[in-house]
């Protein structure tokens, strides 16, 4: 009986991989039959490659062949990857995917599935958190499920680098779902804290199936390169002479616009991938990838978890990331199917105050979840977020991330029906020592990348072995084993300085609000869509705050000399040539301050000298109000500004205006008196600052 | 608390009885109390539970058994529905709502007791599940109420609470509310049933803190998210009576709505006893009522720290919050005088006779409980007196009476 399964199956894997000698990997028949004849729960930790999808593809199909249900697959990827799905074909295993980009298809697919043409259905973890999609799609499709697999299983692990609060509804799914049901877990990087961790989730009768981690083709090599001009020109000498296509990291969204971009300048085809671009772009830039039609995607995490690219030739990181896991977990992206891949770690001065930011911010203070929680406890019927915004001094994000964070704990004392969040009658004392703890490790993490950064022993021995993978050797290929670089670690000082040019050039749109925040402004009276006329245009800011270009000098101006200086007016004189914007403004004016009387308009009226246009300062502020910068959301930011400037006239006002500031963040101040300069009589309003703050760029 | 982690019977029940927030005709459809009870009795007679129909060799025993008119095919299609119960399960236990099985130690003995059969097979509830074992005063009344009617339920609400009795009711608009809330105002304890949106009302302002303090309860056997149902408003009446001691209409309709009904249901089936409301301004369904059985209500009680207007009459009164389970409840109608002593040896016989299903000495037994032998003594010579229990010697030990035994076992027989 087991032998004609097995044989069975193996004729299906044969069939799936087109190769009619392919046998299976160690472990891989064991956990297809484990889990078709006894239902088990079962851990598969094995490297990107080894197979594990094959493994629920086969249980898939012998499942169904036994008249089971289709396979729910949980998976942060935004589809099966094309070889996948091809393999899944081969053995009549029908795949289709539910995500937010693809609601058309929703009806068409729960239909389907519900008469039985779908094999495996692949949905993402934060599906779940919506209660719209459970009540409606998941719940009626979830009648006859066969088999449940939850990919990327290290998630569940909260002490683990990887930690997406999402999975800990998976976990409790799990742990409810009745014994028969077989479930399988599965994940490419798990030391031994994260797998004993998801053991003590998911219960002691999980079985656990563990494979080698240690990548035999990979060449790594760490350079430490300060400066982020000198790893901008690293790239742009070195990247043209490494074979075939890769992958370069950042640790920001910002990083990987500025890093692919610069590489376009200098004639590399590099594209930026994140999680702010739309699901179908990624998708098209990581088929571009798949296909080697592009050099490189400079890409965040997002490109992260399932991307399964047998011959990238390369991952290189242009910045230091937390921990050796997920280091270990992007870098063993490459080298699987080809003779020789590189993996470069670049590091420099920003990696630890990026890190420490990320680490810093990974659970909001005690205080935000206490006011919102008071918030919600006070409310009779509940309250929507617009409305908490109204009573509370806190960011959206902050919000959001509080109230995401308390409605995953279990049980949970916040609830969402409907629109309205809601307090439920549970108990909740917050798990502060469990923070901490979980913060502690993280440093901890750090602290041994930055060891690896600096190791005298062989590289992939150090990951291996801070990976808990079982008596690792030294791989004789890495640059400690080899005693000299792989690469070159310099560049050339003409690619610095243009590097540097290009940083000094990082201007920054700064979008025109197009909607008043609601209730915000009774004094001016304005409220709903934002009518044409009063809009501000699309304006700039010379750099981001605190950044590399001219970040740095545009802080010691406001907070050490109270004065800009004339090379950041050059600098802006500069910007407005490459802008252009039209119609050109024939006069300029600044934001007022009651505190800094001098030093915005200073810098307003020698910018106006060099354009050659009449600085006339028409904006009073007639009320003291609170600083800008310690109101938290955009409700607060709007209302803080109600009636609090008055425009004077002047002859030339018809003409287009520069607005002047030294310094962006919510728009709201920009908003509110292009608006009234409007209403004044002004022409085109073109908002003008020096720094945008960008913290919240991640 | 994991409120999630089920035990396998619970697991089974919920998959062939719940409808998961699905409409209940969604195929495969969920069994009916009826079915169920038919399944029940054929997995009794083959020796298995519920949570055995989770095991693949179990389930094709299904497959091949004929159970009264039950489509096999039907009953192994809702036991697939595991990812279903997984995902319903969490959603519901996250905001706290817990789900009992008619199997759980925890689903209350007096529904089994009162209602047999009828019991409903899956509760969902919110708040503190001991008040469900507590008993008390039902007290319900239509929906639209006058002043009379709220001013006499919180008179007799706040008599409640100052003596530790329970209000039980149905959380509808009108009485319901009043009173529930009402006993809460005045420091009391509620259990509510309800006939619809448990998840919902889990959340309201006005119930939540009740819940967070342990003295309110609310209760469904109806899906948490399910919306109001004419069928399901009276199907809860006799849950909401046979939670109780004792009930109180406070106004009711003569032949006509939930009310009316649900205590008429009370009064056939001898639930519990059923007395009305005949002060200020009196329905005519109140007086109806009377004529079908129902005592008139004295809504002042006879403890002697509050003044009673009409001493003589309080034997009729409701007095205490014992949720004793008595076989013959209209003997308590009749009334009989209670000694502090009677009362204290009525509340721990029950706890006793749990203990003796097994045979135990006095001594470990006062040690359980944590009594002086000696009382020990004195009620166990009582229970054995009274025939509940029978005395060993040799080495001496007490346990239930064989033939309360089997009753026990009887009784558990018919319901799973």
């Amino acid at each position: 009986m087991v032998q004609a399964e097995k044989k069975q199956a193996l004729f299906l894997l044969r069939q799936a991989l087109q190769n009619p000698l392919a046998d299976f990997r160690e472990g891989q028949w064991e956990a297809i039959s484990t889990l078709i004849k006894y239902k088990s729960r079962l851990l598969v930790v094995q490297r990107t490659g080894w197979g594990k999808s094959l493994v629920y593809f086969l249980a898939t199909r012998l499942l169904r062949n036994q008249g089971a249900g289709p396979t729910l697959l949980i998976s942060p990827l935004l589809a099966l990857m094309r070889n996948q799905i091809a393999a899944a074909e081969l053995i009549g295993v029908k795949a289709a995917t539910i995500n937010s980009s693809n609601t058309e298809d929703w009806e068409i697919v729960k239909s389907e599935l519900l008469a039985g043409k779908i094999d495996i259905l692949l949905i993402s973890p934060e599906r779940l958190a919506n209660d719209d999609f459970r009540d409606t799609i998941l719940l009626p499709i979830s009648q006859r499920i066969g088999l449940f697999v939850i990919d990327e299983a290290h998630c569940i692990s909260d002490w683990g680098h990887d930690f997406r609060p999402d999975y800990r509804r998976i976990v409790r799914i799990l742990q409810a779902l009745p014994s028969n049901i077989p479930a399988l877990a599965t994940t490419a990087t798990a030391n031994n804290r994260v797998v004993d961790d998801i053991k003590t989730q998911l219960g002691s009768n999980l079985e656990v199936s563990r494979g080698h981690l240690v990548r035999e083709s990979l060449q790594l090599q760490n350079i430490q390169l300060p400066s982020p001009a000198a790893r901008m020109a690293w790239l742009a000498q070195h990247l043209p002479n490494i074979s075939g296509s890769g992958i370069i990291y950042t640790l920001t969204v910002r990083d990987a616009e500025r890093v692919a971009n610069w590489l376009k300048t200098q004639g590399i085809n590099a594209q930026a991938y994140h999680s702010e671009l739309e699901n179908e772009k990624r998708q098209t830039l990581e088929d571009q990838l798949l296909n080697n039609f592009i050099k490189a995607l400079v890409a965040t995490t997002a490109l992260g978890m399932g991307f399964d690219k047998p011959d990238l030739g390369f991952v290189i990181h242009y910045q230091r990331p937390g921990s050796v896991v997920h280091y270990y977990q992007q870098v063993g992206r490459a080298g699987r199917a080809v003779e020789q891949a590189y993996g470069i770690l670049l590091s420099g001065n920003e990696d630890e105050e990026i890190t420490n930011y990320f680490i810093q911010s990974a659970f909001p203070p005690e205080a935000d979840t206490q006011q919102v929680l008071n918030a919600l406890t006070c409310a009779d019927n509940g309250l929507s977020v617009p409305q908490l915004e109204q009573q509370l001094n806190l960011a959206r994000g902050k919000i959001d991330q509080v109230l995401k964070l308390l409605s995953l704990e279990s049980p949970a004392p916040v609830t969402k029906q409907g629109s309205k969040w809601y307090a439920t009658p549970v108990h909740y004392q917050p798990d502060t020592e469990k923070i901490e703890q979980l913060t502690s490790i993280r440093y901890q993490e750090q602290a041994q990348m930055a060891e690896y950064m600096q190791s005298q022993q062989c590289l992939m021995a150090f990951l291996a072995k801070a990976l808990d993978d079982f008596n690792p050797v030294p791989c004789g290929k890495c640059a400690v084993c080899l005693g000299k670089p792989l690469l070159p670690e310099t560049c050339s000082s003409e690619l610095v300085n243009e590097a540097i040019k290009y940083l000094r050039r990082s201007d920054q749109v700064i979008e025109p609000r197009k909607q008043w925040a609601s209730q915000a402004f009774p004094t001016y009276g304005f409220s709903g869509n934002m009518k044409n006329d009063l809009r501000a245009e699309a304006g700039r800011a010379l750099c981001l705050w605190g950044d590399a270009g001219w970040g740095q000098l545009v802080k010691q101006g406001k907070y050490q000399h109270n004065h800009f200086d004339d090379a950041l007016v050059q600098a802006t004189f500069e910007m407005i040539q490459r802008w252009q914007p039209q119609p050109f403004p024939t006069w300029v004016t600044c934001v007022p301050s009651l505190n800094r009387r001098a030093l915005v308009p200073n810098f307003a009226q020698r910018l106006a000298d060099k354009l050659g246009l009449p600085f006339v300062p028409v904006v009073r502020k007639v009320r003291q109000n609170k600083p800008q910068k310690t109101m938290s959301n955009s409700y607060q930011q709007a209302h803080n500004l109600d009636g609090v400037f008055v425009i004077d006239s002047w002859q030339g006002m018809k003409g287009a205006v520069f607005l002047v500031d030294d310094f962006v963040d919510s728009r709201w101040t920009f908003t509110v008196i292009a608006a009234l300069l409007r209403r004044g009589g002004s022409g085109a309003v073109f908002p003008l600052a020096l720094a945008l703050n960008s913290l919240d760029g991640g | 608390m994991s409120n999630h982690l089920l035990q396998s019977n619970t697991q089974a029940i919920l998959l062939l009885c719940a409808s998961f927030g699905q409409k209940r005709d969604t195929e495969p459809k969920p069994l009916t109390l009826g079915e169920y009870n038919s399944l029940a009795g054929w997995l009794l007679e083959q020796e298995m539970t519920p949570g055995d129909l989770l095991n693949s060799t179990h389930k094709n025993k299904l497959l091949s058994a004929t159970i009264g008119k039950l489509d096999s095919n039907r009953l192994v299609a809702l036991l697939e529905r595991g990812m279903m119960l997984s995902l319903a399960m969490e959603k519901w236990t996250n905001q706290g709502l817990w789900i009992l099985g008619r199997s759980d130690s925890q689903y209350p003995k007096c529904l089994k007791q009162k209602l047999q059969h009828s019991a409903p097979a899956i509760l969902y509830g919110v708040g503190n599940i001991e008040l469900l074992t507590q008993g008390g005063l039902a007290i319900v009344g239509s929906r639209d109420v006058d002043e009379d009617a709220i001013n006499y339920t919180n008179k007799v609400v706040q008599n409640c609470a100052a003596q530790g009795i329970q209000v039980v009711s149905g959380g509808a608009r009108g009485i319901d509310q009043v009173s529930m809330l009402g006993a809460l105002e005045f420091g009391g304890t509620a259990v509510g049933v309800l006939a619809d949106s448990l998840s919902k009302a889990a959340v309201a302002g006005k119930y939540r803190p009740g819940i967070k303090e342990g003295r309110l309860t609310l209760i469904s056997p109806y899906d948490p998210d399910s919306g109001f149902d004419v069928g399901n408003a009276m199907g809860r009446n006799k849950y909401i009576y046979a939670l109780s001691d004792r009930a109180l209409i406070v106004s009711s309709s003569f032949d006509q709505g939930g009310t009316w009904a649900g205590a008429i249901e009370a009064l056939k089936k001898n639930i519990v006893p059923v007395f009305v409301r005949l002060e200020g301004n009196i329905p005519e369904g109140n007086k109806q009522l009377i004529l079908n059985g129902a005592k008139p209500f004295e809504p002042t009680p006879h403890t002697s720290s509050l003044p009673t207007e009409n001493p003589t009459e309080e034997v009729e009164t409701p007095h205490t919050s014992s949720s004793l389970p008595t076989e013959n409840p209209t003997e308590e109608v009749a009334g009989k005088l209670d000694k502090p002593k009677d009362i204290i040896y009525e509340l721990v016989l029950p706890v006793l006779l749990e203990y003796l299903e097994q045979p135990l000495d006095e001594k470990s037994l006062a040690e359980y409980l944590d009594i002086q032998v000696g009382q020990m003594q004195k009620w166990l010579k009582r229970a054995v007196e009274e025939g509940k229990v029978i005395k060993t010697k040799n080495p001496v030990r007490y346990c239930l009476k064989h033939s309360a035994k089997q009753l026990l076992a009887k009784l558990e027989a018919k319901t799973e």
